[in-house]
Parts: structure tokens; C-alpha cells; sequence
């Protein structure tokens, strides 16, 4: 047969109604009520709900709902940096060592408030409380995840993440309901049977947060006192992690006056742990709203860039002795002489523009040098000095001996060892 | 533990303070070269270290020769 058409041609009317008896609208393949397929055409109204809402679906039947999310959170909506752990510019393993750690001072790379895999640092009921690792044992297709390993028993001990200010990453975020969520387990639940969350509100100077966040923390089951211009957001109760991946979420209104940065928490609040047992945590993910989205990923170039803001490691490894049959090595950067004499210096043009102008820490293993190799000789030298200009996009430094070298020369600087490299840290 | 700062100069001015090290008793020597940044949260320490009643080092001094006086 032809198509069947209904159509109004004659009058005011544009359009064909089907109701049953009662008003209601049916439309149906037959009487004991059938499924109408293969529509085509403008759906023009479907309970339009109110303003903002989106179109949604439970499988049968479509509907209006509120939106999750205003349209301008839908990118953008993770504040955190690295929250699925891919990044580890310092190296994968943070335990009582004295090895690749860059940082300020410490007496082992996982003393409380150091940073590890980028962007997170170890808050701890004291030093040496936990070893930090970034793990390959990461949910289904995932990658990584940061390990909390207990080195020291009986303490308790988390991880955080500050929240730049100035980089527009609170934007959205003061003065509404945000929510952190994260993916996570636990190796045993006999005794790491009370993990955290929490939102932490930091009123004091923008982006000069006291990253040590603890005051005192308090007995097992008790949270933490905070410091002075840090304040919990929202109401950390135990989560009840499992020894299987689990998302799990806190919400909380950033309602604290004069709040200029965030602060994000995950922590054991049990003091009976015992070495060995184990937190793994990924997919970090701190977002407006009340209630958690899937975790905005991101590839790892795009992260590091983002990581790199606030810390980038230079690296410069092999010892470079002339020749073209070197060039497979990795200088941390040329310096030259400008003039005849004792003064060979360079610049160094960091990887993205950072947070603040960095400190420098150079780590070049145990007992090695530096070597600038020029025409002049191969010169060994212990530390590569800088020489700032107040840059956040790179730095002058020179060698801290005076080497003999001609004007205009110029030459590699390595080291010998195989783990050394720069770190370039604005971290807050 | 103990902390300590200590300026450095321009090599080639040595009037000119251009950063700080800071020196870990722990780590036998220096661990970290401040810029004289206030953004950077390293140089913020010091100047509350400073404001506690400490004083940084004198920088060190070279002859025209480079040798370290």
C-alpha cells in the first residue's frame, strides 16, 4: 500500500492529536498495547521540565531532568592535576631512602609534607609513616594507581593535593557545593578499616597554603585538627573501603569566608595498622556540583603539561667526553664562555611556563659531578648555580668553579650518573 | 636538624644578591637554591626565618681570580 498521511490542509489547526478517553495520549501498534519502532521525524516536546534540564533515559521511557552539570563545567570539570597517577617526574618510588627525591630537606624521601608522584604529597602522623609508590594495579584498562604502603606502624597517614589559586582552578568552586571522588581499596580491611575524605578550605594568602594542613592528628576514629585558616568542608566519616575497586565520593559547600584555595584529603584514621598493609587511590577527581561525574581523563602529555606548572625534572645523564660519538647523551644544558676567563654560564628554558619562579635542586646521585666538556678540557664541577632573573620561564645559571675557557667556546654539561637530573619545583 | 640560609652573588657582581641556599645539617651541606621570588613558597620560609630573629650567611667572595677568598 501507499503511505497512510493525515494531514490538515483546510483551517487554523497545524496539528493531529491522539488521546484516548481520558485525555491522555496514546499512540500504539494495537490494543493490548504494542511498541512503535523506527520513528522518524522532530520529536517537538517531550516534558519539557523546566529551563536547563536534559533529555534523559532509564532504558524504557524518556524524560526531562535536571542537568548534573551547568553547560560550561561539562570540560574543565576536574581541578585536580594527575588524579589517575600517570605522572611521576621524580620516579615511581617514595620510601626511606635518600635517593631520587627532589625536594626541599628531608631525611627520607617519604617524610610527611613531601611531595611524590606530581602534584601529591604525603601527609603523615610523622615521617617514614608510609612508603609511596606509583602502582601498576589500577581498575579494569586502567593504568595507575598511588600506593600507600605502611612503613612505620600504629600512625596515620594520607595524601593531598592544593589547588592553585591563581591558575583559575578554584573558579566554580568558592562559594558552591563541590564533591571529590576517587577510586579505591584497601589490601586488607582488618586494620585499614576507617579511610577519609575530605574538602579542606584554606582562607589564608592565596596560593601560600601551609601545606602541612595538620595540627595535631588526634586518636584513632577522631579526625585530625586542622591548623589555623584550614577548615573541613565537609563531614569526614569512615568510607568503608574494600579490598576491591570502589568509587567512592564526599561532597561539601566551600562556604568558609575568604577561602582562596582548596585542599584535597585521603587519609587512614586507624593507629593500629600494621608495615605492609596497603590504600591504593586513582582517578582523583574534585568537580562543582553535589554529585560525582566519570573521571575526566586526560592523556599523559597533557598532564605533565599541566604537572610541569609546578615541577619538571631536567635531566642530564651520561658523561658526555667529546666527539660526535657522545651526542646520544643528554645534557642538562650548554654553557659558554662569554668572555676569556673563569665564567662559563647558560640558560636553561624550562619546559612550560611555571607557577613561580622555581627553586633549583640538583640531584646527581652519590659522590658524582658535574662536567662541562669545552675545548678547553673536560672541567668537573659540583653544582651548577643559578643566576636568576626572576623568570617563570627559564633561569641563567653558572658553574660554581671557575673554569679556563675562550670566549665564544662552549660545551655539554652532564653527570655521571645515571639517575641525576634538576628539579625545577613551584609546587605550593 | 638545623636549617641554615646563606646569600650568593652574581658572579660577575658581587654586589648583587641573585639567590639563597639553603643548607640541611641532615644533608651535610646545601639542598636548594631559592629564587628571590615571593611567589615561590621556599623564599616565603626564609623570610619567616628571617622574621624569627635569624640571618642568612654572608655570601661567599672570590679574587679576580676566582678563587674563593
Amino acid at each position: 500500500m501507499v503511505d497512510l498521511v493525515i494531514r490538515p490542509t483546510v483551517g487554523a489547526g497545524n496539528k493531529i492529536i491522539i488521546q484516548d478517553q481520558a485525555g491522555q495520549p496514546v499512540l500504539t501498534t494495537a490494543d493490548s498495547g504494542g511498541t512503535l519502532n523506527n520513528i522518524t521525524g522532530t520529536l517537538s516536546e517531550i516534558t519539557p521540565g523546566t529551563s536547563g534540564n536534559l533529555l534523559t533515559s532509564d532504558g524504557t521511557n524518556w524524560a526531562s531532568a535536571a542537568a548534573p552539570l551547568s553547560v560550561d563545567t561539562l570540560s574543565f570539570r576536574n581541578r585536580l592535576i594527575n588524579g589517575d597517577m600517570q605522572v611521576a617526574q621524580r620516579g615511581p618510588l617514595f620510601d626511606s631512602s635518600d635517593g631520587n627525591n627532589v625536594s626541599v630537606d628531608y631525611t627520607f624521601e617519604n617524610d610527611n609534607d613531601m611531595y611524590t608522584l606530581d602534584m601529591w604529597y604525603i601527609l603523615s602522623d610523622g615521617d617514614n609513616v608510609i612508603d609511596v609508590i606509583q602502582s601498576s594495579e589500577a581498575p579494569t584498562n586502567q593504568k595507575y594507581s598511588l600506593g600507600m604502603a605502611v612503613s612505620t606502624s600504629h600512625k596515620k597517614f594520607g595524601i593531598a593535593q592544593i589547588i592553585e589559586n591563581a591558575d583559575s582552578r578554584c573558579v566554580g568552586l568558592i562559594g558552591n557545593t563541590v564533591t571529590f571522588s576517587f577510586k579505591a581499596k584497601v589490601s586488607a580491611t582488618t586494620k585499614l578499616d576507617n579511610v577519609k575524605a575530605a574538602i579542606i578550605s584554606w582562607s589564608g594568602t592565596a596560593d601560600s597554603v601551609t601545606s602541612d594542613v595538620i595540627s595535631a592528628w588526634g586518636a584513632e576514629g577522631t579526625n585530625p585538627t586542622l591548623i589555623a585558616n584550614a577548615t573541613f568542608e565537609n563531614t569526614p566519616v569512615n568510607l568503608n573501603l574494600t579490598t576491591s575497586w570502589a568509587t567512592y565520593s564526599v561532597s561539601g559547600a566551600i562556604d568558609t569566608a575568604s577561602t582562596s584555595n582548596i585542599i584535597v584529603l585521603i587519609w587512614s584514621d586507624v593507629t593500629d595498622t600494621t608495615v605492609g598493609d596497603f590504600i591504593l587511590v586513582t582517578d582523583c577527581q574534585l568537580e562543582a556540583g553535589a554529585s560525582a561525574t566519570s573521571y575526566e581523563r586526560k592523556g599523559y602529555a597533557d598532564v605533565l603539561q599541566s604537572c610541569c606548572r609546578y615541577f619538571q625534572a631536567i635531566v642530564g645523564r651520561g658523561w658526555i667526553t667529546g666527539g660526535a660519538s657522545n651526542r646520544n647523551k643528554e645534557p642538562i644544558c650548554t654553557l659558554s664562555f662569554r668572555s676569556n676567563g673563569w665564567i662559563a654560564d647558560g640558560y636553561v628554558r624550562y619546559l612550560q611556563t611555571m607557577r613561580a619562579t622555581p627553586s633549583i635542586k640538583q640531584h646527581l646521585g652519590g659522590n658524582t659531578m658535574l662536567q662541562m666538556n669545552h675545548s678547553g678540557g673536560a672541567d668537573e664541577f659540583e653544582d651548577l648555580k643559578m643566576n636568576y632573573t626572576g623568570g617563570v620561564d627559564g633561569c641563567w645559571v653558572y658553574c660554581n668553579v671557575y673554569i679556563t675557557g675562550t670566549s665564544g667556546h662552549s660545551g655539554p654539561v652532564t653527570s655521571n650518573d645515571s639517575s641525576a637530573f634538576f628539579g625545577f619545583t613551584a609546587e605550593l | 636538624m638545623t636549617i641554615s640560609y646563606q646569600l650568593s652573588t652574581d658572579p660577575a657582581d658581587e654586589s648583587q644578591i641573585n639567590h639563597i641556599v639553603k643548607k640541611d645539617s641532615r644533608k651535610g651541606g646545601p639542598v636548594l637554591q631559592i629564587p628571590l621570588a615571593e611567589a615561590n613558597v621556599d623564599y616565603q620560609e626564609y623570610l619567616a626565618w628571617v622574621a624569627d630573629g635569624n640571618t642568612a650567611e654572608a655570601a661567599d667572595r672570590y679574587d679576580s681570580e676566582g678563587n674563593k677568598l
